[in-house]
């Protein structure tokens, strides 16, 4: 005989079929064996594209487990309180905290659930938040900084204690990077407290999906001795008709070699968007956005209301305005960042345009998929390129996904910096015991290999600054209980001020940008409107806007009478070309050298690679090509190694340093994902046996220690650091003065503490993650070696190719890597400066 | 060596300025506590900014053999919890200079900071002190009688490297009836100034202190 709780669930999953049945849905096999898997007790990771139902996939199961639930308990009285808090749903992004709260509630609320689903983020109101104190709903919808948010408040634990299910959606966007770790931290502390905790990821493909169910489960130290959690994999395994095509400009030769605008390519695009149906247009950047929206509605004023703009530095009440718009399908189209990249579920969506290089395999693949979400439907995806040679990047990655060659994102080790942040939150939220924490934190992926010295050093340094001899005197941010053995805050207001710092995305100071009618608008950086004046002219959010004043984080707008004025920019970091796409895109160029065209795109491009060809060369495979020019700017090197930007980022700084080294003058390598340029002030002579030198992978461990140590790098690595450390105080609108005086820079930390702490673990951290993420020995070594089996292709071009030319152009914007320390640099400046003054002398006496 | 009100001044690399007329030593925005101020609000920055800045000033006394120190404001960064090792510190280093004078012009962080002890015997100036024609003050004045000499600025240079990029160098700034002073505290910000044919910049690093050139109409490097 069946026991009867197995009757309750069968009971239940009939429930569940029956509803889906009436809305006229069968369940996919995959989202069965997901209720099965989840029922059974167990974790794992559901891998399915978007808009594949893997929503119900992982909430089916927590579902039948209400049901049954419900089934068991006698009916209510209807005042009664919801059920308790089980189900965590965490999100990296708010735009998509939205949407899945709507159809978490829709789907509880249709089966008679007596459940509640509210939204917690940085944008939830305070009565919202206040009430959630009181009492967390039954599923709670949030990011990983709320969840840590969460985790610092003292009684956080006990209101979490009735957990049982918690769900990562997009886990994939989150694996690399220190959001990531900082869930994993929260997941650690969770899994505490129910060692039943079932942990359930979403993800997109990836290439190492098998790694990132692993550091999704983390290791269970206390309980199976080290080994891994058993996490089920699950693949939906739906095959999804993409259709990727480009916008071909009418010629590759007068169309622009490098920029990263494409206006040009504003009236295809307007023609595109003329078809029935709404779109998304994905650009690369936020300020891009702003020109797109503007180059649009300036050419079809009346689409003024049709088209809308998204990004995140817009306002929230603006986002959720055009998202609601978008789901409602009353858009013709959304011009947005990767802010609309991931899982919003936007059926309306009937195509997708990428504007500009979409910079990996998989990101095309994901982009293209947010449209055609209506069963039976394809993807439709169309690029548009802003320079030439973006027709090569859109047929390598066309190809990238005919071949299945997904990227992988390797998880980070050992982020100390968010393991500071974590030991703060943990002792403002109660305190903890520090051995107790450290088996915790332990049981993550991140920091699975975390000494006992390293945890005492960060212990110390919450706790006195440094271990017992380099203590900073009265500095105490978290401070040991000797009766108790238990580590907490040190006052309220640590806590606080802490609280304002949790997170790991370090951005620039932001202005809060406010009308005079008290509409928000968003957020700018510092950097942007502190170059403008009172009265000047700037356009966000696709609006005309004026300067009034600028006081305490707070600038005040008005709409501007006239059009003119210069587009809101942002810093924000570039994506980098993955190594998989440099790598097809190679392939792509090596059939053009053989003279083989395989589409559209290639075909296009081929005039211009031919003046490639006639002016300098077209590599193969075995052919490392050298090209070298001298401009008015000084003398130019440039190495095609298409290693993608990580890998060059390396390479730039061991060639620049051995070039600096040999001829004693300052170097500049720039990088792209194509190659490298190295800058210096005059045309530097190298010929074939020296480039073989400057390549060598010999000694290359010495010329990386070297490069290290001239500190520029480190210097710049850790802005983030310090930001995720703590040690900057975030600016918050509005702020009071006192804190003020609480500003230092990253840059006078840095120094501060290499010259009075050089023993600082962050200070290593920095070297570390710059050894990991841009000079990494093995890459570089097999880059190297790479080279050795190469012929090189030296040439000296009569003037900047095709292939050189975006890497010249762009230097203003992509990343650069400089060898001098900064008093080297320093030095050489005021050399110049003294020679300056000496001819001044001159001159001036020669007037005499 | 420069001429500045109608006195003979020499700038200092260590960012300060020695008027030997007057056997005196000018600093401006010391910053003294900043550190400790960091620390007690839960911000970890190690200890040793104070101390290597009383070291620099012990070097330029003997270098300078100046009997008064004046200093232009900013000398505390605000309220300190727990003084008393900073002003032990400070005694410490007084005592071994006693015959020195120390006239101190108050500036806006200071007046936000601890009492000053008398054991230190610092003559404090509530408003800009008036020596042979020159105005010595906190703030730039506009418009004022007299040249002015003053701080509260952190002046710094942008020195534009061959490949575009710059480099921010603490600076004096001196003008037709102005001049102001690099901070001179070692845990100390600046602010990014730029010359032109009114305001003369200098640069102090590595030992010298240079003058800027105005930027030309080419940018480029070897111009």
């Amino acid at each position: 005989m069946r026991p009867p709780d197995a009757d309750r669930f069968a009971d239940a999953r009939t429930k569940l079929l029956a509803h889906l049945a009436r809305r006229g849905w069968t369940p996919f096999e995959f989202q069965l064996n997901a209720w099965n898997a989840y029922l059974a007790g167990h974790s794992g990771l559901v891998h399915a594209p978007t808009g594949s139902g893997k929503t119900l996939a992982v909430f089916g199961g927590p579902l039948i487990e209400g049901l049954a639930h419900n089934l068991t308990e006698r009916p209510k009285p209807a005042r009664a309180k919801t059920s308790p808090f089980t189900i965590l749903w965490l999100t990296p992004l708010r735009a998509l905290a939205n949407d899945t709260t709507h159809a978490l509630t829709a789907a509880a609320l249709e089966l008679g659930l007596p459940w509640s689903v509210e939204l917690r983020t940085s944008d939830t109101s305070s009565s919202i938040r206040k009430r959630q104190k009181e009492r967390l709903p039954t599923v709670l919808v949030t990011t990983p900084e709320s969840l840590s948010l969460q985790l610092s408040y003292p009684d956080s634990l006990e209101r979490m204690s009735t957990l049982r299910c918690v769900i990562v959606d997009e886990w994939h966007e989150l694996m690399s990077t220190k959001r990531g770790v900082q869930l994993e931290l929260g997941l650690s502390r969770l899994r505490r407290l129910n060692p039943q905790l079932r942990v359930w990821g979403l993800s997109a493909t990836l290439g190492n999906l098998q790694e990132s169910l692993d550091v999704l489960m983390g290791h269970d130290r206390v309980a199976t001795a080290g080994e891994s959690r058993e996490g089920m994999m699950i693949h939906a395994n739906l095959a999804k008709d993409l259709h990727i095509s480009t916008m071909l400009p009418e010629s590759a030769e007068r169309f622009p070699w490098a920029g990263h605008l494409g206006i040009r390519m504003v009236d295809p695009v307007i023609a595109e968007l003329d078809k029935p149906g709404s779109a998304l247009v994905f650009c690369n950047t936020r300020s891009h956005t702003e020109h797109w929206f503007k180059s649009i509605l300036s050419r079809r004023p009346e689409w003024l209301g049709e088209v809308a703009i998204h990004h995140g530095s817009l306002d929230r009440k603006i986002r959720l305005e055009v998202e609601h718009l978008l789901r409602d399908g009353k858009l013709r189209a959304v011009v947005c960042t990767s802010s609309l990249d991931l899982g919003v579920d936007f059926s309306a969506v009937d195509r997708v345009i990428q504007i500009g290089s979409p910079k990996g395999v998989g990101r095309l693949m994901q982009r293209a998929g947010r449209s055609g979400h209506r069963p039976g439907e394809a993807s439709v995806a169309v690029c548009v390129p802003t320079h030439s040679f973006e027709l090569v990047e859109f047929s390598a990655a066309r190809h990238g996904i005919e071949l299945k060659l997904i990227e992988s994102r390797p998880p980070l080790r050992k982020p100390l910096d968010v393991l500071v942040q974590h030991a703060v939150t943990i002792a403002a939220g109660g305190g903890f015991d520090g051995d107790a924490l450290f088996d915790e934190v332990r049981s993550t992926h991140a920091f699975a290999e975390l000494t006992r010295e390293e945890w005492g050093w960060v212990l110390d340094f919450v706790a006195r600054g440094g271990p017992t001899l380099t203590a900073y005197p009265r500095f105490a941010r978290v401070v040991l209980d000797a009766a108790s053995g238990r580590w907490s805050i040190a006052s309220a207001q640590f806590a606080r001020q802490h609280r304002l710092g949790i997170g790991t995305i370090v951005s620039d100071g932001m202005i809060s940008l406010i009308q005079s009618n008290g509409r928000k608008l968003g957020s700018m950086e510092e950097s942007f409107i502190t170059r403008l004046k009172p009265g000047d002219k700037f356009i966000f959010a696709g609006r005309n806007l004026e300067l009034i004043s600028v006081h305490q984080m707070t600038a005040r707008v008005r709409p501007a009478k006239t059009r003119s004025g210069v587009i809101a920019q942002w810093m924000g970091a570039r994506f980098p070309m993955s190594t998989h796409l440099a790598d097809r895109v190679r392939h792509r160029l090596d059939e053009a050298r053989r003279r083989v065209f395989a589409d559209a795109e290639m075909r296009r491009v081929a005039p211009l690679l031919a003046i490639q060809s006639r002016w300098s060369s077209i590599p193969s495979p075995d052919e490392l090509l050298i090209e070298s020019i001298a401009t008015h700017e000084g003398g130019h090197h440039f190495l095609f190694p298409f290693l993608g930007r990580l890998v060059h980022e390396g390479l730039g700084a061991v060639v620049a340093h051995r070039i600096h080294l040999k001829h004693d003058v300052p170097v500049t390598a720039t990088l792209t994902d194509y190659g490298i340029e190295l800058h210096s002030p005059e045309l530097i002579t190298i010929d074939e046996a020296e480039w073989r030198r400057l390549l060598s992978p010999d000694e290359l461990v010495e010329t990386l220690l070297a490069c290290l140590n001239a500190g520029e790098l480190t210097k710049r690595q850790f802005r983030e650091i310090a930001r995720v450390a703590g040690l900057i105080v975030p600016n918050q609108p509005g702020q009071p003065r006192s804190n003020r005086q609480l500003q230092a820079s990253s840059e006078l930390f840095y120094e501060v503490f290499s010259e009075f702490d050089p023993a600082n673990l962050l200070i290593e951290q920095a070297r570390r993650e710059v050894l990991e993420q841009q000079l990494e020995i093995n890459r570089l070594k097999a880059a190297l070696q790479q080279f050795a089996g190469q012929q090189l292709l030296l040439k000296s071009p009569p003037r900047l190719t095709p292939m050189a030319f975006p890497l010249w152009a762009q230097r203003i914007s992509s990343q650069t890597v400089r060898v001098e320390n900064a008093s080297q640099r320093i030095e050489r400046m005021l050399k110049r400066l003294e020679a300056a003054a000496v001819d001044d002398d001159d001159s001036s006496t020669s007037h005499d | 060596m420069i001429k500045f009100g109608g006195h003979t001044l020499v700038l200092d690399p260590d960012r300060a300025v020695h008027w030997p007329e007057q056997r005196a030593l000018i600093v401006a925005d010391l910053h003294f506590g900043k550190a400790a101020i960091f620390r007690q609000n839960g911000l970890p920055v190690p200890a040793g900014t104070t101390a290597g800045d009383l070291f620099k000033l012990t070097q330029l006394l003997d270098r300078t053999q100046a009997s008064r120190l004046l200093i232009l404001g900013d000398c505390f960064h605000g309220y300190v919890n727990d003084p008393a090792p900073m002003h032990e510190q400070l005694h410490l280093w007084r005592c071994a200079r006693p015959r020195l004078t120390i006239d101190l012009i108050l500036g806006n962080h200071d007046r936000r900071a601890n009492s000053i002890p008398d054991a230190l015997s610092i003559t404090v100036h509530t408003a800009p002190l008036d020596l042979d024609g020159i105005t010595f003050a906190h703030e730039p004045i506009d418009g004022a009688a007299r040249p002015v000499i003053c701080g509260h600025i952190h002046p710094t240079a942008s020195l534009r490297d061959f490949d575009g990029q710059g480099v921010r160098v603490p600076c004096f700034v001196i003008e037709q009836r102005r001049m102001i002073l690099p901070a001179f505290g070692r845990f100390t910000g600046g602010c990014a100034v730029a010359p032109n044919h009114e305001r003369q910049l200098y640069v102090a690093a590595q030992g010298r202190v240079i003058p800027v050139p105005l930027p030309r109409r080419s940018a480029a490097w070897r111009a």
